[in-house]
């Protein structure tokens, strides 16, 4: 029987631990096979061994730096502190993309100057991405077909009115905490792929919209007496904060 | 991936914890105690500010290793580190008592190492005294992981060391950047 061929870069990365059980027993077959190989990782570890012998008692800290590190933990608690209170997924099957969806907006705001955004920002950034998937996904249709005064005979939300140019892709009615929410997912003009969310709910969202982005996505949110929306999108946050504006001003009574 | 709600065992958001890390890197880079510690400082004020940009439950240390590799590159203090290249500050870090035996050996080790290309000496702290993974320290020096491997594979070669060590001003050849 021949041991199996490993490659140099595979025994690398066998000293640094970064193989699996099986990869590192037939690293270790081979080594005890080839004296001269073994040796030289004997040597690599002896170098790694004495690297960090090198480095005892180097890394004290000044007191100052242990001040601005406490500074910065309580920074990064406070912009993750929401993630908490949004991490229990309602749709099973996109838990992990809301989760960290959730976490992520609760970076965006200057804390000093804005309150955390309502919870059904998260929601309506759920939505967003699901769609986004569902768009990619031959096996699920999107439907196209909008008829504005059924859907607002059914969910009670009064529907926006579009701006000329945009084109309706999908749409979605599905629930929430605060009852049926409406997704419609837009191709505007300049073909950028957003999505308007509305809820029937009497949410804390500011009634001129407010911007927040993280990552590759922008919100921006507001609300008209009773129901609150949230237009979602790839530009940038001062973009979309442009483009609900004008929408707000737009609506429909 | 944690499951939500569930305590983690330890704070994932301490910070304090990974400061000596941060230190020994910011040794490593800058050649010089004082030097080191200001870039630490620095860091960390660049983090409180850059605070929104860290995405929760990804690596806290790499995230910081990051912004003191960032700041160290992207100011003078490289240019600074590269004039400090001596064999002097080997020969200290190498000075302090790790038994009669073995304190040649350590020299010339710490000698090779600071030999080496800066490239070279941040991924080998961080790999193998750090014991960063691969993933984390190719987030941390943001380069793709077969760089990293690369880098350390010649890097570990230099350190294996063939002569003597102690022909300083010693430069390690065909260290051509591979980023």
């Amino acid at each position: 029987m021949t041991p199996e061929q490993v490659s140099e870069t595979e025994i690398d990365a066998y000293v640094d631990g970064e193989l699996d059980m099986a990869r590192r027993l037939a690293v270790e077959d081979w080594l005890a096979r080839h004296p001269a190989e073994a040796t030289r990782v004997m040597a690599d570890l002896r170098t790694r061994t004495g690297l960090r012998l090198l480095c005892e008692g180097e890394g004290a800290v000044p007191p100052a730096s242990l001040a601005a590190a406490d500074r910065l933990s309580r920074r990064l608690r406070q912009a993750n502190r929401p993630k908490r209170r949004w991490a229990t997924p309602r749709r099973v099957t996109l838990a992990g993309v809301g989760g960290s969806i959730a976490a992520a907006l609760a970076l965006l705001p200057t804390p000093t100057v804005m309150a955390a955004p309502p919870a059904y920002v998260a929601d309506a950034v759920q939505g967003y991405q699901t769609a986004l998937l569902r768009a990619g996904m031959r096996s699920q249709a999107t439907s196209r077909d909008f008829d504005r005064s059924e859907v607002q005979r059914r969910t009670n939300i009064r529907v926006p009115r579009l701006p000329n140019g945009w084109e309706i892709t999908d749409v979605q009615i599905f629930p929430s905490d605060e009852g049926p929410a409406l997704q419609i997912m837009i191709r505007t003009q300049d073909r950028q792929d957003i999505s308007i969310f509305a809820v029937r709910a009497d949410s804390r969202a500011p009634q001129s919209p407010e911007a927040i982005r993280h990552g590759s996505t922008s919100v921006a949110y507001w609300r008209q007496h009773d129901i609150s929306y949230a237009l979602i999108g790839a530009e940038a946050p001062e973009a979309l904060d442009v483009a609900a504006e004008d929408f707000a001003d737009n609506q429909t009574d | 991936m944690t499951a939500p709600n569930e305590p983690l065992p330890t704070d994932p958001l301490e910070v304090v914890p990974h400061l000596s890390s941060l230190n020994r890197y910011a040794r490593v880079l800058t050649r010089d105690a004082t030097a080191a510690d200001d870039l630490v400082h620095d860091a960390l004020l660049r983090a409180y500010e850059r605070a929104g940009t860290f995405q929760a439950g990804r690596s806290l240390r790499a995230w910081l290793f990051s912004i003191v590799h960032n700041l160290f590159v992207s100011d003078q203090r490289r240019e600074q580190a590269e004039r400090r290249r001596d064999a002097r500050f080997a020969e200290v870090r190498a000075q302090s008592e790790h038994g009669q035996d073995h304190t040649l050996l350590l020299r010339e080790l710490a000698l090779r190492f600071d030999a080496l290309p800066e490239h070279q000496r941040s991924v080998v702290h961080l790999i193998l005294v750090e014991g960063l993974s691969y993933q984390e320290a190719a987030a941390a020096l943001d380069v793709p992981i077969g760089t990293i491997m690369s880098r350390l594979n010649r890097a570990r070669a230099a350190l294996r060391g063939s002569g003597p060590a102690v022909r300083a001003p010693l430069r390690v050849v065909g260290g051509q950047d591979d980023a």
